[in-house]
């Protein structure tokens, strides 16, 4: 586990993580399993009290670089220290929670060989389980027939495909944009993939990649973070997104969304009037700005209710 | 003439996995990774080489788990036969099964053998869910609700038809049940699963885990599959088609399996014989009178149709 081979690995993978000692093994196993074989496994050990470094001293797999707990960094702190370390050419990323599947780095470091310098950023599908129905969380593609190829950009501006387990990223391009905006709470990495998508080109497999099993109390589904994430990006990129007003006019409409679901009545009404002026001729910016002038009760009945219906759609699949 | 490469571990292991392959080298590293990269690692490997052409020796030979073992077969016999010959070896108390082309989750001895464990020892076979990957597309099956209405007495017909339960990846057996239900007939091409469950139905009981325990990968050769489905659902309306003596339902639904699928890659009038049958056992069967028809229009255009159908279903 100490011995570091000389040459550099090809990818870094970055695995923190704190208090997951009973999902751990399955997030490692995962990556140690991947038919590509040249990258090192740095996982971050932040401050947990559970035996989580017992746990990764009986690995004996010399690709494995383990940080002890020094203090605790929260999630985006601790996957930074273990960039710090990172030696790879691409960065990887790994949730204590997710699985990969077999093949994942191998069809995006093929791909990304493929494509050359231009691209600093290749996507994949990922698959999210909730106990139920799968849901595919896809990046939007120019030219969906092909199953690769550059992302469209403006589809990928208003969506948040931009997941970090489904993507790898240029380890120079990570740190000339400076890594991740610690402010955001749930979705520092679509935010940095925002920001990447300034600069560089985005390219995507249709392939799915990693597995998570995000439960509904999950970081990134908690209507508080998604609220304050999307109210930080309005506010930091509110000028670049005014120039495609259907991309602002969804995020807008997220804001609202959020907002009501906390109870938010009069920030919701103002964002989802917002969305509707933007882009009027998106039905559903009217029946949630109708809804919301009937109160926050309507508005949230409404969300429920589209929820239950895009659920059910997906167990007919 | 078969050569088996023993194996270095001592103690008898908890669980002995079984991979059938043929002339799979490309996918079977994958399909083995993903067995050795389980968070359970109390178990056996057994490789069974069903006499292949290709790589698979070298690949196999240049595995240094001292959890693999490795049957070389000189002829070539099936998967059923294959699956046998590593039963005939195994020394778990508990027996999985592992298909070249699928791969395991890493979690799937874990929660299976902790499954079996926990419903005590009148339970001697555990299944679970798994996420099948077609084309853009992503379903979970065999989940709980699935499990629930799973009864092989209904036939295939009447029950979901992603035969989740069906598939031995999908598998976790006590060993000592095969004494009571036999091995697999050898005789079959494809449903020697099927027909080995219903054996196991009549001699155990089940226990569900309802997480993803694999992934399939669907899709290309549909044809050969179909074929073979066919003349093993002959094959098994034949041992053991008293069960749905008074099913015409489930006797027109297996007749209908083999028709269509003859009527749609053999040429006519093969298959049409049994579409006849399956209408007049249940003339309240549409799929049966489409296919009936269909056969009269030939079999390209079928083809062609079924195909585009499955586009349709696929896009929405």
């Amino acid at each position: 586990m100490s011995a570091i081979p000389a040459a550099s690995p090809q990818v870094s993978v970055i695995l923190p993580t704190y208090n997951r000692a009973h999902l751990l093994p399955r997030a490692v196993a995962s990556v140690l399993g991947q038919s590509f074989r040249d990258f090192e496994l740095i996982v971050v050990d932040d401050g947990s009290k559970d035996g989580t470094a017992e746990l990764m001293r009986g690995y004996d797999d010399p690709r494995i670089v383990f940080l002890p707990p020094e203090r605790n960094l929260g999630d985006a702190g601790a996957r930074m220290r273990g960039i710090a370390r990172a030696r790879g050419e691409w960065l990887a990323f790994q949730d204590s929670d997710d699985e990969w599947l077999p093949d994942r780095l191998r069809l995006q470091m093929d791909y990304a060989a493929a494509l050359g310098p231009d691209f600093a950023l290749i996507g994949g599908t990922l698959l999210r389980y909730v106990g139920g129905p799968i849901e595919r969380i896809v990046w939007p593609l120019a030219e969906p027939a092909a199953g690769r190829g550059e992302v469209d950009r403006r589809r990928f501006v208003a969506g948040f495909c931009a997941y970090l387990q489904s993507l790898i990223v240029r380890r120079a391009v990570y740190e000339e944009l400076g890594g991740f905006d610690t402010r955001l709470k749930a979705r520092s990495d679509f935010e940095f993939c925002l920001r990447l998508s300034q600069r560089y080109r985005i390219a995507a497999v249709s392939e799915a990649v990693a597995l998570s099993y995000e439960t509904p109390e999950g970081i990134s589904l908690r209507a508080d973070y998604r609220f304050a994430d999307i109210d930080h990006v309005l506010a930091k990129h509110g000028a670049s997104l005014a120039q495609d007003p259907r991309a602002h006019a969804h995020y807008y409409y997220q804001h609202a969304r959020a907002a009501f679901e906390l109870g938010r009545d009069g920030v919701g009404r103002a964002s989802s009037l917002k969305a509707l002026r933007l882009d009027p001729r998106r039905p559903y910016h009217w029946a949630l700005a109708l809804a919301g002038a009937f109160g926050g009760k309507a508005a949230w009945r409404l969300i429920r209710a589209n929820q239950r219906l895009k659920n059910k759609g997906r167990h007919a699949a | 003439m078969t050569e088996v490469r023993p194996s270095t571990a001592a103690r008898a292991p908890t669980v002995s996995v079984i991979i059938p392959t043929r002339n799979r080298a490309a996918l079977l590293a994958r399909s083995i990774d993903s067995v050795l990269a389980q968070t359970f690692r109390d178990f056996e490997l057994i490789v069974v080489n069903d006499a292949s052409t290709d790589q698979t020796r070298e690949l196999l030979a240049g595995i240094a788990d001292p959890r693999l073992r490795v049957i070389h077969r000189e002829q070539n016999r099936g998967a059923a036969a294959a699956r046998n010959a590593g039963i005939g070896i195994a020394r778990g108390e508990f027996l999985a099964f592992q298909d070249d082309d699928d791969y395991w989750l890493a979690q799937k001895l874990e929660k299976q053998v902790a499954a079996l464990r926990a419903a005590g020892p009148e339970v001697g076979w555990c299944v679970g869910g798994y996420i099948v990957l077609e084309g853009s597309s992503a379903f979970y099956a065999g989940g709980e609700r699935y499990f629930r209405n799973m009864d092989y007495s209904k036939g295939l017909g009447e029950t979901a038809p992603d035969w989740s339960l069906v598939a031995t990846p999908n598998w976790l057996l006590r060993r000592s049940v095969l004494e009571r239900s036999g091995l697999f007939d050898e005789r079959m091409r494809s449903w020697d699963d099927w027909e080995l469950g219903l054996r196991l139905d009549q001699v155990t009981r089940r226990v569900h885990v309802d997480l993803p325990l694999f992934v399939q990968h669907r899709g290309g050769g549909m044809m050969r599959a179909e074929l073979a489905r066919a003349s093993d659902m002959r094959f098994i309306m034949d041992k053991h088609g008293a069960t749905w003596a008074r099913h015409r339902k489930v006797q027109a639904a297996h007749w209908y399996i083999v028709g269509r699928a003859e009527s749609l890659y053999t040429p006519a009038p093969a298959g049409r014989a049994e579409l006849w049958r399956s209408v007049r056992l249940d003339p309240t069967r549409a799929m049966a009178w489409a296919a009936l028809g269909l056969s009269y229009l030939g079999a390209d255009f079928t083809r062609r149709l079924t195909e585009r159908v499955r586009r349709y279903k696929q896009a929405w």
